[in-house]
């Protein structure tokens, strides 16, 4: 009997043969040779009826077909068969066993289960931390269709500026891309109540605010379309409703005083709702098209802050598109105000948690990492124990029972560690996440929307069983290695070369992954230190720093402003301890404060203000420079009580000196600046040392102060020199404050350390954690090492007693020991130099003038982390040294 | 049982005489044009599922039948295949007949 053949049947059938194991093998069984045998029938055909491209074609059929009914087959046969139902059956005794197994060895238990949990829980606590401040959308229906507005300025190298007043108001019902937009700026406002005045954030929103959000208040009305002309009325955050009016709903039609006006409370915000942010206590409805829309030069007035909402189906990239079309015609209609100014559309969740992105996902690499050290240190414990069950199973296995049997019970039993170190992984997961959220540790946003919820104890669930998987690989291969059955009849116990080699590369990669972390640690911390240390241009130690809000409705016209700071600076200089004070505008590494830029030009130039670079203004008391520690390159403050009809004065700090005046000393010479009443001319009487306004990572840009009497602001921030502990001064600054005319309360008193040091809490936070994992790491690695150091000299006792008998001498020996360790950890050290060269560029964005490659690092780390394992080899090997030759020999 | 269009084809070849697996392709592939390709995977699967519920049995070859291979197993239908080919084909029928109502050109056109 001949069968049908055509050339290259042998080879496809072969490779149909090896693709029909896609389908499960009860299907094999039963239909296998039958399609073997249509696939030849078919190939044959197609052969004779249209050569090699009927061949081609009929494999390609042949492998989509397998490819698609194989696995769909495999999946029907196991719902038909109830396979879940039979597992659980034969599962229930497996867990009693395991969890017998387990109790017998209490102190293998508790140290395996411990040393999961900690790098359990703190995976758990970095995955919800991530899940919810980077993940999840924003608490608002449709968050993705949110996004902010922004104008840059390629030329000029302003990005992401809040757009001016009049372009907003222009680009409002400008395109269909965009359903709705809202406008806000922060700002603070003093409440007053039978005698209580306290100066609380604030927010003026637009009235659509709300709506754009899609936010109702809780209790009470949003604002309505004709309101905010130009202020109020007034919504309340819940906490302010709940502290100041103790949750009284007839606070709603009440009237409230805000700043010296009043204003009529409407609603009552939900809890939990904290937008723009947590701190603003009310929202005043803004209509600021009254307020700037009669001005047209307030159209390079660039401070707004916007949401939008996208109209259903449209794209960020369509939104830009259709706004720049908008905001093209705009800049042809007024070139001088907006030649060169774009529009950006961003989306609001990723304003939101921009700066915490970074700093959460290099956290939770750091945990992925202890807790794979983890992972290989378990895996250690439970091959040194298998080594002792070895006689166990193979007395099982002699017993009858199978390989597959064995697998599942280990697997079980892996199962239940894993479960109970999740357990209590979610115990330190959530002790962590409470600790960061008491420390507000690296000041990370929605920190509050962070919780232990359905998805993260899913993720945990998945945890549990990835990490059994890991961990159990090694102890299984091992334990069900087809020598297992013979080695009942060698010896009890067995360290065979196989579970050597697996034993001591699972302690290289904990040498490995515990030095990448104290890599990690080490320069984050050297990072922190240089960021603590870091010349910022001014003396923050000792300074007291706090703000003062006047009310435009309390005080009368430029001169009063200019009055009232003067004498407030007279008193507050008086006080005990305080050794000067002075005031400005904004201060540095301050998020609090009115902190902007105007265009400024040389004198004589004639350029229009879209065209010219811009510079930051700060309006400053001359007390202000030695309060704050500044230091003079150049000439000196400007004089106090000049009058707003003198010709304007500046200081200026050196890169503006250097971008007018290159090589030159600027005293004397006079700048244009773009301030009030268009451009004016500013005299420099000194130049300052650059001050780092944005902390020590940002970069220096142009700076001019100007004086305060000459351009009086109502709201200032205000600096105290004191002679010792600035805490010690705040009480008696804010009577001061409180008791001069006309009563004004001081807001945020904070000394300037604190200031920086918030400016800083992403970095504190990174340095902190880092040192906790690699702290962590360390133990467990040098446990790891000294433990199976030991194991193997226990194991070796016997070859040790014959070579101490034949003369061997016993320190001999024990350094041979520490050798091989030290060898071990050599690899390991390698493998983790390795591991942190590759993250190194990651790294770097991070760090703050600190080398990610940086060889002192690297080699005094791994020179430590060698020294550890030769201390731990070294201890491991002193039973040799007690070691009776003659009584191990007798030994089995 | 509801009978997926493969079902019905693969049930309507083994309805006259008893076939294998190549022959069921080919009967099928004749009976579309050419248009309805079985593949392997593909037609032991309705196999299996059609053996599994009882609608085609495995059958001896037929007297006449190509005695070249051992491993070719021959189907044809059972009773209970031919009845639920019957129920099925009249299901169909109901929708056919319903949809050439529907389709018919509006009457009373002739002008």
């Amino acid at each position: 009997m001949t069968r049908p053949q055509a050339p290259g049947l042998g080879v496809a059938l072969a490779a149909y043969r090896a693709m029909l194991r896609l389908f499960p093998r009860r299907f094999r069984d039963s239909f296998g040779g039958e399609a073997e045998g249509l696939f030849r029938d078919l190939y044959v055909e197609a052969y004779q009826r249209s050569g090699f491209s009927g061949v081609i074609a009929h494999l390609g059929r042949t492998v989509i077909n397998t490819l698609r009914h194989g696995p769909a087959e495999r999946w029907a046969l196991r719902r038909n068969r109830e396979v879940y139902q039979g597992l659980g059956r034969r599962l229930g005794p497996d867990f009693r066993f395991a969890w017998r197994t387990l109790r017998r060895a209490p102190g293998f238990t508790l140290t395996a289960v411990l040393t999961l949990a900690l790098g359990m829980g703190a995976t758990i606590a970095l995955y919800s931390m991530v899940s919810g401040v980077l993940v999840q959308p924003l608490p608002y229906p449709e968050a993705d269709r949110l996004v902010q507005l922004w104008e840059s300025n390629k030329a000029t190298e302003r990005s992401k500026e809040g757009p001016s007043p009049l372009n907003v108001r222009d680009w409002r019902g400008s395109t269909t891309a965009i359903e709705d937009l809202a406008a806000w700026y922060l700002t603070s406002g003093t409440f007053r109540d039978d005698g209580v005045a306290e100066e609380n954030r604030s927010a003026q929103v637009t009235t659509s605010f709300f709506r754009v959000l899609g936010v109702a208040p809780a209790l009470g009305r949003d604002f309505l379309d004709d309101e905010g002309s130009p202020y109020g009325p007034l919504i309340l955050s819940h906490p302010f409703w709940l502290r100041v009016f103790g949750g009284d709903p007839g606070v709603i039609g009440r009237t409230m005083e805000l700043s010296g006006a009043r204003y009529e409370v409407v609603g009552v915000m939900p809890e939990g709702f904290e937008f723009p942010d947590p701190g603003v206590q009310y929202w005043l409805a803004w209509d600021f098209d009254a307020v700037y829309g009669p001005r047209p030069e307030t159209r390079t007035w660039r401070f707004l802050q916007t949401v939008a909402r996208l109209s259903l189906g449209t794209r960020v990239s369509d939104a830009k598109a259709e706004l720049s079309a908008v905001h093209r015609a705009l800049g042809e209609r007024y070139p001088d105000a907006n030649r060169g100014w774009e529009v950006e559309v961003t989306r609001l969740h990723d304003e939101v948690v921009s700066e915490a992105r970074a700093t959460l996902l290099l956290a939770l690499g750091a945990v992925a990492a202890l807790l794979l050290l983890a992972c290989a240190n378990v895996a250690n414990l439970l091959l040194a124990r298998a080594s002792h069950r070895t006689r166990e199973v193979s007395l099982r296995q002699a017993l009858g029972a199978g390989r597959r049997q064995l697998l599942r019970q280990l697997t079980v039993e892996h199962l239940l560690l894993a479960f109970m170190a999740g357990v209590a992984g979610l115990l330190i997961g959530w002790t962590l996440l409470e600790l960061v959220g008491v420390m507000d540790a690296g000041q990370i946003p929605r920190l509050a929307e962070v919780a232990i919820d359905g998805p993260v104890l899913l993720f945990a669930g998945g945890l549990v069983v990835a990490t059994s998987l890991l961990f159990g690989l090694a102890p299984a291969v091992r334990l069900i290695a087809p020598d297992g059955s013979r080695s009942m009849l060698v010896s009890g116990r067995v360290a065979g070369p196989a579970g050597d080699w697996m034993r001591k590369g699972l302690v290289a990669v904990q040498i490995g992954l515990a030095l990448a972390l104290l890599v990690g640690a080490g320069l984050f911390a050297e990072s922190f230190a240089r960021l603590r240390t870091a010349d910022l241009g001014f003396a923050p130690s000792g300074v007291l720093t706090f703000r003062v809000s006047l009310d435009s409705q309390r005080i009368d016209g430029q001169e009063d402003i200019a009055r009232y700071y003067d004498a407030l600076l007279e008193r507050l200089g008086t006080l005990p301890g305080v050794v000067s004070a002075g005031a400005a505008q904004t201060l540095p590494v301050n998020p609090v404060g009115n902190d902007f830029s105007r265009p400024y030009r040389s004198a004589g130039s004639t350029e229009a203000p879209a065209d010219a670079a811009t510079v930051a203004l700060r309006i400053a008391t001359p007390g202000y420079f030695r309060a704050a520690g500044m230091r003079f390159l150049s000439g000196g403050p400007f004089p106090a009580g000049l009058n707003p009809s003198e010709p304007g004065v500046a200081v200026i700090n050196e890169t503006l000196a250097r971008r007018l005046w290159p090589g030159r000393d600027p005293v004397g010479e006079t700048l244009e600046i773009d301030f009030r009443q268009g451009w004016g001319p500013y005299r420099v009487t000194g130049v300052i040392q650059d001050v780092m306004h944005r902390g020590a990572r940002s970069v220096a840009q142009e700076e001019a102060y100007l004086s305060h009497s000459q351009s009086p602001y109502l709201a200032m921030s205000l600096v105290l020199r004191t002679s010792g502990d600035p805490d010690a001064v705040t009480e008696e600054a804010r009577r001061t404050v409180l008791t001069q005319p006309p009563g004004q309360p001081g807001h945020h008193f904070v000394s300037f350390d604190d200031l920086i040091a918030d400016n800083t809490a992403a970095d504190a936070f990174l340095a902190l954690f880092l040192a906790l994992f690699a702290a962590t790491s360390l133990v467990l690695a040098a446990a790891g090492t000294y433990g199976v150091v030991a194991y193997g000299v226990a194991a070796r006792r016997r070859e040790f007693g014959i070579r101490l008998a034949l003369g061997a001498e016993a320190g001999g020996l024990r350094r041979s020991v520490t050798r091989e360790t030290l060898a071990l950890a050599a690899v390991g050290v390698a493998g983790g130099l390795v591991l942190v060269l590759s993250l190194g560029r990651v790294l770097e964005s991070l760090l703050y003038q600190v080398d990610a490659w940086a060889p002192w690092t690297l080699g005094i780390l791994s020179v430590a982390m060698l020294v550890v394992a030769a201390l731990a080899g070294l201890l491991s090997a002193r039973p040799i040294t007690r070691l009776d030759p003659a009584a191990s020999l007798r030994a089995d | 049982m509801r009978l997926k269009s493969v079902d019905v084809h693969v049930l309507v070849s083994l309805l006259d005489h008893p076939r294998h697996g190549y022959g069921i392709v080919k009967e099928i592939r004749s009976r579309s044009g050419g248009s309805l390709r079985l593949e392997p995977g593909n037609l032991y699967r309705v196999l299996r599922r059609l053996l599994d519920v009882g609608l085609i049995e495995p059958s001896e070859p037929p007297e006449q039948g190509i005695t070249d291979d051992d491993r070719r197993r021959y189907y044809v239908a059972t009773p209970a295949g031919r009845a639920t080919l019957r129920k099925e084909i009249a299901r169909m029928r109901a929708v056919v007949e319903l949809a050439e109502t529907r389709l018919r050109p509006p009457v009373g056109r002739d002008a």
